[in-house]
């Protein structure tokens, strides 16, 4: 297997994204010591802006799928639907961290090369085709995200959350190391296509239980109950904006490897349906992810925390389409894919109101704070209000049509409506906390001053998320149809 | 027969490395300990027919990133602890007995599952290729085949590198004041 150099062209928005990240790099180094950073998040949305751009050729030539550069990576519309999703989270998170890290004085330019280098990473992910390029992609990721989540160093709450989410992701790498190991062992290639024709005997144990550690390894990455401890702390610690990185752009990698493997590697019937097979551990997995996050998330008085455990409920939901994949089939892939982007679109709004809410030394996320904002703020509080009941999964947003997209798909098999039941029962458990904060906005007594932020990057992307929600909620079309052209997986 | 003796020697050496490594309290004798891993590590790829990887894992692992290890413990001068300490000696042998014991459990019963060792004599064995595990094969499986992973890891060593720097940097702003942040959040509802 030689290299082709016409490869190469495939692969533009991924190049444009990693040399950008250099690019940034550089001219930190050449900027003066106390200059402004704020042209550097230009430079950055501009180079994220570029990368989607190619990506629109990219579409086209991806119409065949097809695996490029000896194997290692697919090319295929599902991995360009996921790398714009991941986009729109860089992006968003971009603009919010231009104003946030100003505020609160630990404007620094690696933090942009950082984002740009994790993008990368998140677009290796989401691409690969082999076990390799999946463990580099996923360590890319989690070692540019480790570090902005730490990047606050004065705060003790930062470094705390840096150095946990290290700690349990080092230990989720060398699971998914050892599983990745066993899996190779067994069935002689890294190669997911090939490991999805090997001749392994898939009821070997040692074959079987390289396919848990993978899977276990991933659920980690993507926060999944029994595997989310991680996810609270680190999502309260870490900079806003890095958490709605965390939150947005991790989750669509995640979720987009996960789904690419139990396909193609794992796509076996007699992997995917019995008792141990993926599909039912999916299904137990989803319930107890969509309950604990929420039963979790209604007793949390911190704001950021709360929706920390939204976004490990948001996993069970999406598991529960995962659950559809592997019984109805490949159709279940295109709510899979809407339903990241309305996700990721909403929950970098909802993350980016509380980086704009905080001010320097009082970052306000206890929702007492919160109380009166609608009367203060009545823009903000309603932007606000939009994003949570799209978490929520209210009419008229995204997050409606992509809950409704997801279970109805899974109901296209009798056997799993009672797991659509207990999943639509969670999400009126979650409206009753989202409504927690509305209510505190808008039914209660003013509090004390505030001194929100003021940055024009915030603002704009406090309004694009809002928009963009009840555009993808009043009309869902293209969307969805963009997501059905993009099931189709390289095999 | 020989091979297989050869094996076993070199995996109680690389897991006893490991258990002494997060074991021992004295730092010098976890660092020593981890030289054994590596030792062990290189034992193996020998017995894979990797003798490159091999000289490589001596190189750098042992050499390069264990001088490295002494030269952190020697900076950050902690207190000596006895290398061979006996305290809690008791509470230690009875962790070790039971998990010794599971292992066993488990290798005993996946033994006596059906279809177990039939399973596994379906791998690929006998000896390799002629000149495989050189300099030359892998040099050439590197540059063409992992091609792009070799060109996703410089990226990987990238990240890390600015992520080191941001971590041990000293602040550009420094302030006199405590930030409100660092006081210790009350309220905040218990862990997940």
């Amino acid at each position: 297997m030689s290299f082709d150099l016409a490869e190469l062209t495939l692969s533009l928005p991924l190049l444009v994204v990693a040399v950008g990240g250099v690019l940034v790099l550089l001219l930190e180094a050449f900027s003066g010591r106390t200059a402004s950073r704020a042209w550097l998040a230009v430079l950055t949305l501009a180079i994220l802006g570029l990368a989607t751009a190619l990506e629109i050729p990219a579409w086209e030539a991806a119409a065949t799928p097809r695996a490029i550069y000896g194997g290692m990576i697919a090319v295929d519309r599902f991995s360009i639907f996921l790398s714009v999703t991941i986009f729109v989270g860089a992006g968003l998170s971009t603009l919010l961290a231009g104003g946030f890290l100003r505020e609160h004085r630990f404007e620094f330019g690696e933090f942009y090369a950082l984002i740009l280098l994790g993008t990368a990473g998140m677009m290796i992910l989401v691409q690969a085709n082999d076990l390799v390029t999946i463990f580099l992609g996923i360590e890319i990721m989690s070692l540019a995200v480790y570090v902005l989540t730490g990047s606050w160093r004065r705060s003790a709450k930062s470094s705390e959350a840096a150095m946990k989410y290290f700690l349990v992701g080092s230990f989720a790498s060398a699971i998914l190391l050892y599983g990745i190991a066993l899996v190779y062992g067994t069935s002689g290639t890294t190669n997911l296509l090939e490991i999805g024709k090997s001749a392994v005997v898939t009821t070997d144990p040692v074959f079987l239980i390289g396919t848990f550690l993978i899977l276990g390894g991933l659920a980690f990455k993507v926060a999944a109950v029994p595997f989310h401890m991680w996810a609270p702390d680190a999502y309260e610690g870490a900079p806003t904006p890095v958490t709605a990185f965390m939150a947005a752009a991790v989750k669509a990698a995640g979720f987009g490897v996960l789904v690419r493997i139990l396909v193609t590697a794992f796509g076996r019937p007699s992997l995917t349906f019995g008792a141990g097979g993926w599909a039912s551990i999916a299904a137990a997995l989803a319930i107890l992810t969509m309950t604990l996050g929420n039963v979790a998330a209604l007793r949390q008085d911190n704001i950021k925390r709360m929706l920390a455990y939204s976004s490990v409920a948001h996993a069970g939901y999406l598991l529960v389409g995962i659950v559809a994949m592997g019984r109805v089939g490949d159709e279940a892939r295109g709510p899979i894919l809407y339903y990241l982007l309305a996700y990721s679109l909403t929950t970098v709004g909802s993350f980016g109101v509380i980086a704009w809410f905080g001010s320097h030394g009082d970052e306000r996320q206890h929702i007492d704070d919160w109380a009166g904002l609608g009367a203060r703020h009545p823009a903000a509080a309603l932007a606000m209000t939009v994003l949570l009941l799209s978490l929520g999964g209210i009419p008229l947003t995204a997050g409606f049509f992509g809950k409704l997209y997801l279970f109805k798909v899974a109901l296209m098999k009798p056997g799993l409506v009672p797991l659509v039941i207990i999943a639509v029962a969670n999400s009126l458990i979650s409206i009753f906390y989202y409504l927690r904060v509305v209510t505190a906005m808008y039914f209660r007594e003013v509090g004390r001053a505030t001194s929100p932020l003021r940055s024009r990057g915030v603002t704009a992307a406090l309004i694009l998320a809002t928009v963009g929600t009840l555009a993808l909620g009043l009309l869902p079309g293209w969307a969805i149809d963009l997501a059905t052209q993009a099931t189709i997986l390289t095999k | 027969m020989g091979e297989r003796i050869a094996f076993w020697v070199c995996a109680v050496m690389i897991i006893g490395g490991a258990l002494m490594t997060i074991s021992r309290k004295n730092t010098v004798t976890a660092v020593m300990s981890l030289v054994m891993t590596f030792f062990g590590l290189a034992a193996i790829y020998t017995l894979l027919s990797a003798h490159f990887l091999a000289a490589i894992q001596i190189l750098v692992y042992a050499g390069a990133i264990m001088t490295l290890f002494v030269f952190v413990v020697m900076v950050l001068n902690r207190d000596e602890v006895a290398p061979w300490a006996l305290r809690g000696i008791v509470g230690k042998a009875i962790g070790i007995g039971a998990l010794a014991y599971t292992i066993a459990l488990t290798v005993l019963l996946l033994g006596s599952t059906p279809g177990f060792l039939a399973s596994t004599r379906s791998y690929k064995s006998g000896p390799p290729p002629e000149g495989w595990g050189g300099v030359a094969d892998v040099g050439n499986i590197l540059f063409t085949k992992y091609l792009f992973a070799f060109e996703a890891i410089s990226l990987l060593l990238l990240v890390a590198v600015i992520g080191a720097v941001v971590v041990a940097r000293i602040p550009r702003h420094v302030e006199v004041a405590a930030p409100a942040d660092q006081k210790p959040a009350a309220g905040q509802g218990g862990h997940g």
